[in-house]
């Protein structure tokens, strides 16, 4: 029901309660009778006006959407393409009237039976639910993280400060004097300790040193090594003692795989970092990581501002008492 | 019965791969590659998992599609697929304990059994091992004029996970979850019909190519020049050639192999006149794994369809003589703790390196040799993931193995002056040719049931027993261990030396013996006076001649090879 406010009715009222003269009437003026007063109650005129001007939108604005019917599946065209889409995504010709429909088929069978699935709350407390969606808010900080691309200049001053990240292997030259093993057996150490005493004093190619040491089933001289390189000739042991070594004299014994040996360093470059434009595209990459780090951070610890935790002091939860899982037998997967 | 397929350039290759959707036949799979090397994509496939195969890899008479093998057979699967990967996660496929019964390192990582476990079968051993493959080659070629199985050896994993363990310390399993946690891998696990504890670490492939590129390692796998290991980072080098004298010794001496012979995968060049072919053998050990304990030689060849093999200790470590009779040199021993898992490098070698010349050359004879290097005993991943879990190690592996290297094979081929010369052997179409009947089941049960024979194999000299029982069992004995046996041999005595026998019936013409899941006939001839026998798998030959009791079992004077 409508009720316009009936300005005429305030001025009654003030008429009423407008003495002509108060010395001149004979009776005391009246209180405005309660409805009158509620009508002056500025708060109560806007509650008025307010289901006025709703009523006329409700009556004369654009009628309300129908909700949303939950029966009702509709696939567009746009949907049937994606099916299509998906099909010759696996390198498939492209699909026959039957096996669009059976497509069609598989897509509704699934629509139903997630929406059922919802109905019953199976989406409620499943930790498979809970994974993918906080997955899928990492990937929209990831997408938050990407949308300024840095500038050149920006990853060169990051490149700066973190440029030891991508700092290339140390390299080494270096000839070796090798003691074996089948030949010398328990003794192979002392030999090399022996003839690091004669040694010691002859420059790197002295023609005597060509009868001290065994012949090496590999290289004499490695030039340009990592220590990578060197883990997989020699051994890891080996490749570690060897780049602690520095230029200039003979040094070891340094055990190896293969026995002992004596080793003169020609040249050693330390690990270096490369120039910002040799490893350009893997800075990006680098900044665009920890871009996306930061973001991920500040938004989840302003998230978590948000929320009050509570959990139990976690010495007080008895751990003790239960049992390890029995191993799971799997069905076998085939071959 | 899968193929590993390699391309050699990554921007020659078809828009999509051959598939067993295209089709599950080798067959069709090399006519495909044909058509794409047509195309200008360079490829080659590589036989996976052999000894899986149920006698399916290495056939004889007909191939997958039921067509009798022939000459275009042959020479599709020497365009198409010259490597076999000889060991993998799911076992060795080198060869079988009861095909090389004489080889005590025979039984590495022996896992036979069919996928899926399909019940009521076994599978077949014949068919599935490439030693033997190898010699029957050699076989077909002296038959039929051709082999389809000159191929070389690789390594691989077959790891269904996309890391693969290559060590014993580090042995994740290969299959996920399946066994991928040690409890499930140490409780026998079944999956697929195998129990997990038997699979072991993948193989690795060694290629000796000029440069580490991807064309010059595809071409050197094309060549063959390739080796392959049990896991650890073993190099091994075999030349082949007229004469080493002096050349191991010398500082460039790989220099002076390649110059003056052959390398592995390839074939030996013609020898000078009475000149026995030479190999320089070399092996490293992977530094960090077990020392070398020797490097063998293994040699086979054939004679009138039947193929032969043996294994000689060519290079050893330490200062153990070979047996002055066999040649042989005894096991190295062990410095494996089986309670702790662990195995000390003070005994065995980091380098061995030898000269070997065949001392049973016999130059109108095919023949192959391939190198096997091998490491010292080492404790295997399930004594390692036992004594974590603190039980003992199954007993239904070996508790320590010795890791080795295979190279693949250089051969040898008579010139056809040589093989123009040779014996031909008798054949069963000579028999015919000249009135031999065959006998039929009423005669043969006549001839051997209840009865004892004494037959001669005719390519070898051995002479031997055979007992038929009229219960359907026969036993053969009396048999010459210096003589060597015909191909699947210790099935052929099976059990004859310890007196156990095996079953044969008559029936459709034939003597029909089962071993293992292979059947074998022999058909037997009567001509004139002389009864000759053909067994099955000898490629047409009848190589048995019944004769009289004997008054010596071994002659003085005979020849024992070669023969």
């Amino acid at each position: 029901m409508v009720v316009l406010p009936n300005l005429d009715d305030r001025n009654r009222t003030e008429d009423v309660a407008k003495p002509s003269n108060p010395m001149e009437s004979g009776s005391p003026p009246s209180q405005p009778r309660w409805p009158q007063r509620l009508l002056q109650e500025p708060l109560f005129q806007f509650l008025l006006l307010g289901i006025v001007l709703f009523g006329a939108y409700r009556f004369l604005g654009p009628p309300p959407e129908p909700a949303d019917e939950p029966l009702r599946i509709e696939l567009t065209a746009d949907d049937l393409r994606q099916l299509a889409v998906m099909w010759l995504a696996q390198g498939r010709p492209a699909p026959t009237p039957e096996q669009m429909q059976s497509l069609v088929e598989q897509k509704v069978a699934e629509e139903i039976l997630s929406r059922e699935a919802e109905a019953l709350g199976l989406d409620q407390d499943d930790q498979i639910i809970k994974r993918r969606l906080a997955q899928k808010m990492d990937f929209l900080l990831a997408d938050l993280a990407a949308l300024a691309p840095p500038t050149a200049e920006e990853l060169r001053t990051w490149f700066a400060t973190n440029g030891d990240r991508f700092a290339r292997p140390p390299h080494m030259s270096f000839r070796h004097l090798y003691f074996s093993l089948d030949r010398h057996g328990a003794q192979t150490r002392e030999a090399a300790e022996a003839a690091l005493g004669r040694v010691a004093s002859l420059p790197p190619d002295a023609p005597q040193l060509a009868s001290i040491g065994d012949p090496f089933m590999f290289r004499n001289y490695y030039g340009d090594a990592t220590p990578e390189q060197m883990a997989k000739e020699f051994g890891p042991d080996f490749a570690t003692a060897l780049f602690r070594l520095r230029p200039g004299s003979w040094q070891g014994p340094v055990e190896s795989g293969y026995g002992w040996h004596l080793i003169w360093v020609d040249s050693f470059e330390p690990g270096r970092v490369p120039d910002f434009a040799e490893v350009a595209e893997e800075v990006k990459t680098a900044w665009l990581d920890q871009r996306y780090r930061e973001v991920k951070r500040r938004a989840f610890e302003e998230m978590r501002s948000r929320y009050s935790v509570v959990v139990p002091p976690i010495e007080e939860v008895d751990l003790e008492s239960l049992k390890a899982p029995p191993a799971v037998a799997v069905r076998p997967a085939s071959e | 019965m899968h193929r590993n397929i390699f391309f050699r350039d990554c921007a020659k290759v078809p828009e999509l791969p051959f598939s067993s959707i295209n089709s599950d036949k080798p067959e069709d799979l090399w006519g495909w590659m044909d058509g794409q090397r047509k195309a200008g994509n360079e490829l080659l496939a590589i036989s996976h998992n052999a000894n899986l195969s149920d006698g399916h890899m290495f056939p004889i008479d007909l191939d997958e599609k039921g067509r009798p093998i022939d000459a275009a057979w042959a020479a599709a699967r020497d365009r198409n697929e010259r490597l076999t990967e000889i060991k993998q996660i799911k076992g060795a496929s080198e060869t079988h304990p009861t095909l090389s019964p004489n080889d005590e390192f025979a039984d590495f990582e022996i896992l036979t059994y069919l996928l899926g476990d399909p019940a009521g079968r076994f599978p077949h051993v014949a068919g599935s091992y490439v030693r033997q493959a190898l010699k029957d080659g050699l076989s077909m070629l002296e038959a039929w004029g051709y082999n389809p199985y000159k191929t070389g050896f690789v390594g691989g994993s077959d790891s269904h996970n996309t890391g693969v363990p290559y060590r014993q310390t580090n042995f994740v399993g290969g299959h996920a979850r399946n066994d991928g946690t040690v409890q499930q891998r140490m409780s026998g696990y079944v999956f697929a019909g195998l129990d997990v504890r038997l699979e072991n670490p993948a193989g690795l492939t060694g290629i000796w190519a000029e440069e580490n590129t991807r064309g010059a390692l595809f071409d050197a796998m094309q060549r063959k020049e390739t080796f392959a290991t049990s896991g650890p980072h073993i190099k091994v080098r075999f030349f082949g050639g007229p004469d080493w004298a002096n050349v191991a010794n010398e500082a460039d001496w790989v220099k002076i192999a390649y110059a003056g012979g052959v390398p592995m995968g390839s074939d030996l060049p013609p020898m000078p006149e009475g000149r026995a072919p030479s190999f320089i053998v070399w092996a490293v050990k992977d530094p960090t794994s077990g020392n070398l304990d020797r490097i063998q030689i293994v040699k086979g060849w054939t004679k009138h369809g039947q193929s032969f093999e043996k294994v000689f200790d060519v290079a050893w470590a330490g200062n153990r003589t070979p047996d002055a009779f066999t040649g042989k040199v005894a096991p190295i021993g062990t410095t494996v703790d089986l309670v702790k898992a662990t195995y000390t490098n003070t005994i065995g070698a980091v380098e061995l390196k030898g000269v070997w010349t065949d001392p049973e050359f016999d130059p109108s004879l095919d023949a192959f040799y391939y190198l096997r290097a091998l490491e010292i005993p080492t404790p295997r991943w399930t004594t390692i993931q036992a004594r974590e879990l603190g039980i003992a190690p199954p007993t239904n592996v070996a508790a320590t193995i010795q890791e080795r290297a295979w190279s693949s094979p250089i051969w040898y081929a008579p010139t056809k002056e040589l093989r123009g010369a040779a014996t031909e052997g008798t054949k069963v179409a000579d028999l015919m040719q000249q009135g031999a009947t065959a006998l039929d089941d009423a005669a043969l049960t006549d001839l051997v049931v209840g009865k004892s024979t004494w037959v001669k194999n005719t390519v070898t000299g051995d002479v031997f027993s055979v007992t038929w029982t009229k219960s359907g069992r026969r036993l053969i004995s009396n048999i010459n261990g210096s003589i060597p046996k015909p191909s699947e041999a210790g099935d052929l005595l099976h059990g004859g030396l310890l007196g156990s026998g095996t079953a044969y019936e008559i029936r459709d013409g034939a003597i029909v013996t089962t071993l293992g899941n292979d059947t074998y006939e022999v058909k037997v001839y009567k001509l004139g006076d002389k009864y000759v026998a053909a067994r099955s798998n000898e490629f047409g030959h009848a190589n048995y001649e019944v004769v009289p009791t004997p008054l010596e079992l071994d002659p003085l004077n005979q020849p024992k090879a070669p023969f």
